[in-house]
């Protein structure tokens, strides 16, 4: 057994052994450890190492990430002639209600009354043109202020004679040219 | 390749190409992040997938340069990937061995983190993971005789530092 074990250490560390070798070279440093710690902490942090892995929840994300792709790839749209044919039948139900449905809208808007007889509605109406005019008497007299302007017009007119000042000097200087 | 054929070849991977990839990145997150990607670009590719021979081989290579890709465009934080006490609780050794094992543990964590990385992925896919010769040069895309000299220099420098440790009875 000792001498086994020698020999298969010797061709693990030479780099000779074969996977069955080295697998048996596990099982008797397994059993003889007392003698070479080393050897059987070497294949405990092997094992160790294999543990490391993934959890189920990686193949869960894996998948969850190629699938949609697998979807968008062959895209199935039903796009047949019933289709089209349907449609246009629901096009025009559509319309027709949407047309009864105004239709009714406008009937109910015209039938309605507000008051129950003319004296009053006409009462309520006088009341309410009253007001309205009332509200451009307002108006207007605000608009006649602004004929005031017209009267500052007529005061800038003076200033129109400047003008004909203006004029003389003209003259004026025209016969200082000549003068010259 | 149709989703069954992913679940059935592609998914059941996941774990070694995990650990292959904290080899790299020496981050449980990130590597997680690497195989989820190698994953989706694996089934973006299926079409493909009559043109490759080996698919593990194929998936192990996507991994290896895509950790690869990420140790290059950061600075990865490196973090410890291994509990610091080995769960101890099932063993019947005595607390002196065991607390010499977990020693010894040590010590080939931080030998293993030393070698070169040829010679650190060669005996993670041989000693870890239990591949022949023909499929860590299938994945490393390398000849064998590398893989064999690889593995030749890797087992030597552990034997070396174990046993120089041991005779000066640290």
């Amino acid at each position: 057994m000792e001498s086994k074990y020698k020999e298969l250490l010797e061709r693990f560390w030479e780099g000779k052994s074969t996977l069955a070798e080295e697998q048996e070279l596990r099982g008797l440093a397994q059993q003889s450890c007392q003698q070479y710690p080393e050897l059987k902490g070497l294949f405990h942090y092997f094992d160790k190492e294999k543990e490391q892995s993934l959890g189920d929840d990686f193949d869960a994300e894996v998948l969850a990430q190629i699938t949609p792709n697998e979807k968008s790839a062959t895209p199935v749209i039903p796009m047949n002639q019933r289709f089209w044919q349907w449609s246009r039948v629901a096009a025009a139900i559509v319309a027709l209600v949407a047309a009864g449905f105004f239709y009714q809208q406008q009937q109910q808007y015209a039938v309605e009354d507000t008051f129950e007889s003319p004296e009053m509605a006409y009462k309520v109406l006088k009341e309410q043109l009253l007001m309205v005019s009332h509200y451009m008497n307002k108006g207007n007299e605000t608009i006649e202020q602004l004929n005031h302007l017209n009267k500052a017009q007529e005061g800038l007119k003076p200033l129109g004679q400047m003008q004909k000042a203006g004029v003389s000097m003209h003259i004026l200087s025209e016969m200082n040219l000549n003068y010259n | 390749m149709d989703i069954n054929r992913f679940k059935a070849e592609v998914l059941p991977l996941k774990n070694k190409l995990f650990r292959f990839s904290i080899r790299f990145v020496r981050d449980e997150d990130l590597a997680k992040d690497v195989v989820q990607e190698c994953m989706i670009k694996v089934w973006e590719k299926r079409d493909e997938m009559h043109l490759v021979l080996n698919i593990e081989a194929w998936c192990m290579q996507l991994v290896r340069n895509r950790s690869l890709d990420q140790l290059r465009s950061k600075h990865v934080k490196k973090t410890e990937v291994f509990e610091p006490a080995f769960d101890t609780r099932k063993e019947r050794d005595t607390p002196h061995l065991v607390a010499e094992r977990g020693d010894v543990m040590e010590r080939i964590m931080k030998l293993m983190e030393e070698l070169p990385d040829r010679q650190r992925e060669v005996m993670h896919l041989r000693d870890i993971e239990g591949y022949t010769y023909k499929e860590i040069a299938d994945t490393l895309d390398v000849d064998i005789n590398l893989v064999k000299t690889n593995l030749f220099r890797a087992r030597r420098k552990l034997k070396e530092s174990l046993i120089k440790v041991d005779a000066y009875g640290i």
